[in-house]
């Protein structure tokens, strides 16, 4: 019923030349219904999420807490109890804020963890085979009388040039020779 | 307008705009006007020849320090280019220089760097001040506002293209996730950051996606070409019309949004009638918890990926001791992230932590699964990336594309949004945020408004279907002749 209607708006052209703002409702005055329609009253309010507007309670993080999230973070402890409070109060409004998540039932819901290729064409396509690896046993050969082992032939060995010739120390501010220097000391 | 004078042009606006922050390191004119062609001997066979071209600064470069705005970072110099870095060069295109961000494009003002905050100027209605550019790309937006260079790139995780481009009145473009390389792009939550587009016009956008766009085989995530070839042929079954079915997700029509944004959107509806397409109200019921999910995984991400800076290898390091107070590398962690991005850690290796990971960041890739889930049951296109409920299981009506606003309100003043809480901020990611944890395309479209202001600063977002990226691009381009 509602299908039917919005091909007969469609059909019907109506004319560039008369479109204008002052006239609209008299020449389409079902297309703006659709429109009055989807843009009504509001559905809901994104600033529910913030605290005043949700009534679950979040987890409540404690001191100790705090402490081991900021050395999992490896960042110093708070300097002060005013650093500690402040730091606590930001972490308790973002709990807050992302509580709607926990009330969801999510019950045999497969986690989206990244997105990729999912399908089935693609997971064949990415399969390894004895025979899409067949190019890399073609390039091996045995060597060896007494103790007989596998190796790639030296001419079919990879290009490493691109990644290998680069100084990994260039960029490092303190270092000593060939090595990085880390200074431990308390 | 030749190449050269092109050229000419962005650099007199570079010096003029210069106290709004848009740069962070920028070309010398003496070093542009030698690689950018006369008119006399230019060739035109590359589509970008000669087209200045502004980078974010998260995103590497052998010819400038990239820094993503933060002091850790502060003069890193990349030893490679990133891969959509090296295709636009290849493609013609000149680096015009580095711009500012959000610090590891975390925040949606641009105000959170280690160089200071970009800006621009308020108009007369929205009182004394300047007003907020958006973010994290607001650099990337404005050079482009503002004719400092053709057009730029910037990165999208939560909206970072299209927020800043909806406040700035330019063109931005987030292109399906996997299809540009994030290769050489520092990661800040990597399964959403994806690379974007910013100009001023669509043909602008289209060619320098183009340029850019393309499998890489040093992007783990980069989407394969079978899998790009097997899209492909899908978006090609469909009969293409000329004329759209154009959903709207009641979801959208919030409370919070300012009567203007509101007027513009339905304005841009009729519009799109009058052009033939057809409106149709749609429902997304997950909309609402896109936001508090994303502010899980993407911190909680954020937190793995940015746990390699620790001044050793590259970046900036504290004087001193590498301890204090008893944690290896704190210090220079301390000294060197900014009060957005330490926030933001912390909360990640919360949600990431024994106790905390099944109720939170499991849950919410659940719930980016029902995010997924609830946009594929009204595309009429299927999401080509699932083979179950690709389709999705909404029983309504099918629509190619949805429209809705690219943010709740008008650009800000920055003073105001200094003052406001860390988390009220996170609002402004409403609109923009249920996209990327899908990987749609979208694109903000800037919208002429009634009330004659010398800029428009209202953006109009359209998203479609995993891949149908070239449909987003001629509804824009639809949307841009009306």
């Amino acid at each position: 019923m509602r299908h039917q209607a919005f091909r007969s708006i469609r059909a019907r052209i109506v004319p560039r030349s008369s479109y204008s703002v002052l006239h609209l409702r008299e020449y389409s005055g079902n297309e703006y219904d659709v429109i009055d329609k989807a843009l009504g009253e509001p559905s809901w309010s994104a600033q529910d999420l913030l605290s005043s507007g949700v009534s679950t309670t979040a987890d409540e993080i404690t001191p100790t807490q705090l402490r081991k999230l900021l050395r999992l973070s490896a960042l110093p402890p708070p300097k002060d109890q005013d650093e500690e409070s402040r730091l606590l109060g930001t972490l308790a409004s973002q709990l807050h804020f992302v509580q709607a998540i926990r009330n969801v039932d999510t019950i045999g819901v497969r986690p989206l963890r990244s997105l990729r290729d999912e399908s089935d064409e693609a997971g064949a396509a990415a399969e390894i085979t004895k025979d899409s690896l067949q190019e890399n046993f073609d390039s091996e050969e045995r060597i060896g009388k007494h103790y007989v082992r596998i190796r790639r032939r030296p001419s079919t060995l990879a290009e490493t040039k691109e990644a290998e010739d680069w100084d990994p120390l260039q960029c490092a501010t303190r270092k000593s020779n060939r090595f990085f220097v880390v200074n431990g000391a308390k | 307008m030749s190449l050269l004078q092109h050229a000419r042009t962005c650099l007199a606006n570079q010096v003029a705009n210069k106290s709004y922050n848009a740069f962070i390191s920028r070309a010398t004119e003496e070093q542009l006007l030698r690689v950018v062609p006369d008119g006399e001997n230019a060739s035109t066979q590359r589509p970008l020849e000669g087209k200045l071209i502004a980078i974010k600064d998260n995103i590497c470069t052998t010819d400038f320090p990239t820094t993503a705005a933060s002091r850790i970072l502060h003069e890193f110099p990349s030893p490679y280019d990133a891969t959509v870095v090296s295709k636009l060069r290849d493609a013609g295109g000149v680096v015009a220089g580095k711009t500012n961000l959000d610090e590891f494009g975390m925040g949606s003002h641009s105000i959170h760097s280690h160089v200071g905050p970009v800006s621009q100027p308020s108009s007369m209605e929205h009182g004394e001040g300047q007003l907020s550019v958006g973010g994290s790309s607001g650099g990337s937006a404005l050079a482009v506002a503002t004719d400092q260079c053709w057009a730029s790139l910037g990165t999208d995780t939560g909206g970072s293209v299209r927020l800043p481009a909806a406040y700035t009145g330019v063109y931005g473009f987030k292109p399906s996730y996997g299809l540009l390389s994030r290769w050489g792009v520092l990661a800040y939550a990597n399964s959403l950051d994806t690379v974007g587009i910013l100009a001023k016009d669509v043909d602008s956008v289209k060619s320098l996606f183009h340029a850019v766009n393309g499998y890489d085989k040093k992007d783990p995530t980069s989407l394969a070409e079978s899998s790009r070839r097997r899209i492909t042929e899908l978006v090609e079954q469909r009969k293409r019309s000329g004329r759209y079915r154009i959903g709207v997700p009641k979801e959208y029509n919030t409370s919070g949004i300012d009567p203007k944004i509101k007027s513009a959107w339905r304005a841009t509806l009729k519009a799109l009638q009058s052009k033939g397409h057809s409106i149709h109200p749609v429902s997304l019921p997950a909309t609402k918890l896109a936001l508090p999910a994303y502010y899980v995984l993407a911190p909680a991400e954020a937190a793995s990926n940015l746990a390699k800076y620790d001044g050793v290898r590259y970046g900036t390091r504290s004087s001193g001791p590498d301890t204090s107070g008893g944690v290896l590398f704190s210090q220079t962690r301390s000294e060197g992230f900014g009060d957005e991005v330490k926030r933001r850690i912390l909360l990640g290796n919360y949600s990431l932590s024994a106790e905390a990971i099944d109720n939170y960041f499991i849950q919410a890739q659940k719930v980016r699964r029902l995010v997924q889930r609830d946009f594929d049951g009204v595309f009429s296109l299927r999401n080509s990336l699932v083979d179950e409920g690709g389709d999705g299981e909404g029983e309504g009506e099918r629509v190619d594309a949805l429209l809705v606003p690219t943010a709740p309100t008008l650009p800000p003043l920055v003073k105001d949004v200094k003052r406001q809480d860390p988390v009220a901020a996170y609002m402004n990611d409403v609109f923009t945020v249920p996209t990327s944890l899908a990987g749609l395309p979208a694109i903000s479209v800037p919208v002429k408004t009634d009330h004659g202001a010398a800029r428009s600063q209202i953006g109009m977002q359209i998203i479609s279907q995993y891949g149908d990226d070239e449909l987003v691009l001629e509804i824009a381009q639809c949307l841009s002749e009306s």
